[in-house]
């Protein structure tokens, strides 16, 4: 009985301690979280647009496209000019009036024809590395959408020069068939043989250059349809060719005549496809979208709230318990405790169970804040949620007393537990995921309760369940090894000065 | 009986007569020695002084007499145990009021005396003995005052409160009255002697020498030494060598005069005292019986006694002669002008001898052993 009086003498002391510092609250709880709020409140959604000057050759082909792809582009890219003059937009750029300028080489086309890629140069004047990252992938991407464009040019040309491959292929077929039927016994084969042989030369001719292109299609972008025609025009020719060396209708093998009638009817079934497809299909055959498993819509905001309560229970409770310590050492009411019959026990299980109760109160206040006055979600279940703040404020207080065994004084616990809430924005994936630091860091990232306490809020509340529950036995790991440390640790300043 | 078995003999005797028991007590903090071969005896049921002058040793001594720390060498006991290896029972059975305000400023009077009694693991007649000792240190009416805002003197009473809240047998106030006025001090003194009266035994520490008239025995330390230890009666023969008497004629005193006074037989010494010469100063053995003698033996000789009469010499003398009998200090002793220019007694502060660290600033930081961990 009178050990939990004692104990319970810590627990009123510390309560009493706490709200008679109503500044220290504000300073400690509110001060972070209205400077949170605001920081999230304030981040805009969509990303800020990139102005950018286009430095095209005069009356070119890629002068053309750009414009063309200019005047389709999102909110993210603003065209604030389509120029040839180099120099001056790399002067706006140079000025800050422009995020970057992308200039297209003189000899665009030719460089093509001879079979090299046209470089496009991007110039940007971005410090930040973030941002610098940024233009480079924004800048890869407009590059693909233009290569895209031309691309998409090129089939729509081969499509309208089908027609005319159409009426060849028609030509061909018909001569094909008309040769069949004079080798089977129907008349003057020597001289269908040569018409065929003309069709068929004349198809191929008329065929050639979109295949070219086709061809190229199929290495550069994976068009399918074009590689079925290429396939198909690949096997027509190979028996074209055999009948085009025969001169002797009688030593033709009519099984050949009628591959080469079934080869154009496949080219003919083909080349129907091929005009039937939209351009952009075959040029990408694949579009991309997102879905995510977790339903709803999670906002900038709702990301980051549960790592806000996550970060501020620990720095209000390390920073509660690391100034209670302090304080009792610098007034020397260690001195007291050391000749009374209270042991170190009573004396740290009563400043757990102080400053737990007090952590779940202001959690749970704050908790309920983001969830009803922001209306951040809330997708999973409050015992997970209570038991990992539980979790987290019995780790926070170990390293709260860690932190004031370490301090000689209030000023320099302070100066720790700010150090700690600075580690904390940086390493606990508040701000980066952890998958961004090196594995070792990440390891040292997790020895601090918060980084547990970030998954599991996030993970609880934003998918509604639990991707890793070993960061939930870390965090128990942490609480319960942070409580031997603070217990032998102040046990062993208490009766040493 | 051998030896060893005579000593514990005589050890367990002293040990059932006296409270608090220190042999050859010695602390160190590094090189420097904070209280050396401290061997002290103190009863049952008295008000022990503790005097010196600061950094003398007397924090030093109540935190190993109290078990807050480990002396280096030398054995201590307190209530018949080691402090050391006090249980809860011995720890229940004493009250410590450290130097300094040790409680927190942003609770109320109440509430840190509600602390303190709940420390002890007081819960049933709580309620009533924290009103009980409000009242005695007259800080009923400002119970519900956050320390912070309590004045110096409050902060002083609740400490005292604070002390007594387990109702402790024994009492270690350590320099109870430092830093408060004369009237709170005065006050504090009848509460000492109001709980000596309940039979509790106090020790209490002080750098101002008057206070010695209230002790029953009163213990001079000096540089971590301990002078002597006597009643404060004992401690004014000591210092003078016996009981004063203060003379003073009608006419002014020859020379002679004082020569064949200090040769009679009951006089151990004699000087004139006053600028004009009409006043002597003389000590005897024994003052009472000597008066009469001594005024007899004046006006057969023609001298007209104005007034003779025993002085009790302030405690502020005493403890200057019992210093300057030990030697020089390290700032090179109290001279007679600094003895002249004393000033009244009740505020009068042994000065500190040291030059250098506080020893009762020190800790065991300074490389002792760390103490009993609980």
């Amino acid at each position: 009985m009178r050990r939990i009086v004692r104990t319970s003498a810590f627990i009123r002391k510390e309560i009493v301690q706490v709200a008679r510092q109503p500044g220290l609250v504000l300073s400690l709880v509110l001060g972070p979280f209205a400077i949170l709020l605001l920081f999230g409140a304030g981040l805009r959604e969509d990303d800020p647009a990139v102005k950018t000057i286009f430095v095209v050759p005069e009356d070119s082909q890629v002068a053309r496209e750009v414009e063309q792809f200019a005047s389709a582009q999102s909110e993210r890219l603003t065209v604030e000019a389509v120029q040839q003059d180099e120099q001056s937009a790399l002067a706006r750029l140079q000025r800050g009036d422009v995020q970057m300028v992308l200039v297209f080489p003189e000899d665009a086309e030719q460089t093509i024809r001879n079979g090299s890629q046209a470089e496009v140069t991007v110039y940007h004047n971005q410090i930040d590395p973030v941002e610098t990252q940024a233009i480079q992938l924004f800048t890869r991407t407009g590059v693909d959408e233009i290569n895209q464009q031309v691309l998409r040019e090129l089939v729509r040309s081969g499509q309208q020069e089908s027609a005319d491959v159409q009426q060849r292929l028609d030509a061909a077929r018909a001569s094909v068939a008309t040769l069949d039927q004079r080798l089977a016994g129907g008349g003057d084969a020597q001289g269908q043989l040569q018409l065929a042989q003309g069709d068929l030369a004349g198809l191929a001719l008329a065929l050639g250059p979109s295949l070219a292109v086709l061809g190229g299609l199929e290495q550069t972008a994976g068009a399918s349809d074009s590689a079925a025609l290429i396939d198909a025009y690949t096997a027509l020719s190979e028996s074209s060719d055999r009948l085009s060396q025969s001169t002797d209708p009688s030593a033709i093998d009519r099984r050949e005549v009628s591959q080469l009638s079934a080869d154009l009817a496949t080219l003919d079934r083909e080349l129907a496809t091929f005009r039937s497809l939209r351009p952009d299909v075959i040029v990408s055959p694949f579009d991309g979208t997102t879905r995510r498993l977790v339903e709803g819509s999670v906002q900038l905001v709702d990301f980051y709230a549960p790592a806000v309560v996550a970060l501020l229970v620990q720095h209000m409770v390390v920073t509660f318990v690391a100034l209670s310590i302090v304080q009792e050492r610098e007034l020397g009411t260690n001195e007291l405790f050391r000749a009374a019959p209270v042991t170190t026990a009573e004396m740290v299980i009563g400043k757990y169970l102080a400053f737990t109760i007090m952590g779940i109160v202001i959690s749970g206040a704050l908790i309920a804040g983001l969830i009803f006055g922001l209306g951040v979600p809330m997708a999973g279940s409050w015992p997970v949620v209570v038991a990992t703040v539980g979790l987290l404020l019995l780790a926070s207080t170990g390293l709260g007393f860690v932190v004031a065994l370490a301090a000689r004084s209030d000023s320099q616990a302070v100066q720790y537990a700010m150090l700690i809430l600075l580690a904390s924005i940086f390493f606990s994936g508040f701000l980066l995921s952890l998958e961004r630091f090196r594995p070792a860091l990440t390891w040292v990232a997790r020895t601090l309760p918060v980084t547990s306490g970030v998954v599991l809020l996030r993970d609880e509340m934003l998918r509604g369940q639990l991707i890793e529950p070993l960061y939930l036995l870390l965090l128990a790991t942490l609480a319960v090894l942070l409580f031997v440390l603070a217990w032998r640790l102040y046990r062993r300043r208490l009766y040493t000065g | 009986m051998t030896q060893a078995a005579a000593d514990r003999s005589r050890r367990d005797a002293e040990t059932a007569d006296h409270i608090v028991l220190t042999d050859g007590l010695t602390k160190r903090f590094g090189k420097q020695i904070a209280v050396d071969d401290l061997t002290l005896r103190v009863r049952e049921g008295i008000i022990f002084g503790f005097i010196g002058p600061s950094g003398s040793g007397k924090t030093t001594t109540v935190r190993m007499l109290t078990g807050v720390q480990t002396p280096t060498s030398g054995t201590v006991t307190v209530l018949g145990t080691r402090p050391h290896d006090f249980g809860e029972d011995e720890r229940a059975r004493i009250g410590y009021m450290p130097q300094l305000s040790v409680l927190f400023p942003h609770l109320s009077i109440i509430e840190n005396l509600r602390f303190v009694a709940s420390i002890y693991g007081m819960r049933r007649s709580r309620r009533h003995r924290l009103t009980e000792v409000l009242d005695f240190v007259e800080l009923t009416p400002h119970r519900r005052k956050r320390l912070r805002q309590a004045s110096g003197g409050m902060q002083r009473r609740l400490a005292l409160a604070a002390a007594l809240v387990n109702e402790p047998q024994l009492l270690f106030l350590d320099e109870p009255t430092a830093g408060i006025d004369p009237v709170l001090r005065r006050k504090f003194w009848d509460h000492f002697e109001s709980l000596r009266e309940q039979g509790r035994t106090l020790f209490v520490t002080t750098q101002y020498v008057g206070e010695a008239a209230y002790c029953d025995q009163i213990g001079v330390l000096r540089e971590g030494r301990l002078l002597t230890v006597d009643t404060p009666e004992g401690l004014r023969r000591q210092a003078f060598g016996g009981e004063v008497i203060d003379l003073t004629v009608a006419e002014r005193i020859e020379q002679d005069l004082i020569v064949e006074v200090a040769q009679l037989d009951y006089v151990a010494h004699a000087q004139r005292t006053q600028i004009d010469g009409k006043g002597m100063r003389i000590t005897v053995d024994d003052a009472d019986p000597v008066i009469p003698s001594l005024q007899r033996w004046l006006e057969e000789r023609g001298v007209t006694v104005e007034s003779i009469d025993r002085y009790l010499p302030p405690f502020d003398d005493v403890f200057v002669k019992l210093v300057e009998a030990e030697g020089p200090t390290e700032l090179g002793g109290i001279s007679d002008a600094a003895h002249e220019r004393t000033p009244p007694e009740s505020d009068v502060v042994i000065p500190d001898t040291r030059s250098d660290r506080d020893p009762d600033e020190l800790t065991e930081a300074g490389g002792d052993a760390p103490g009993a961990q609980r």
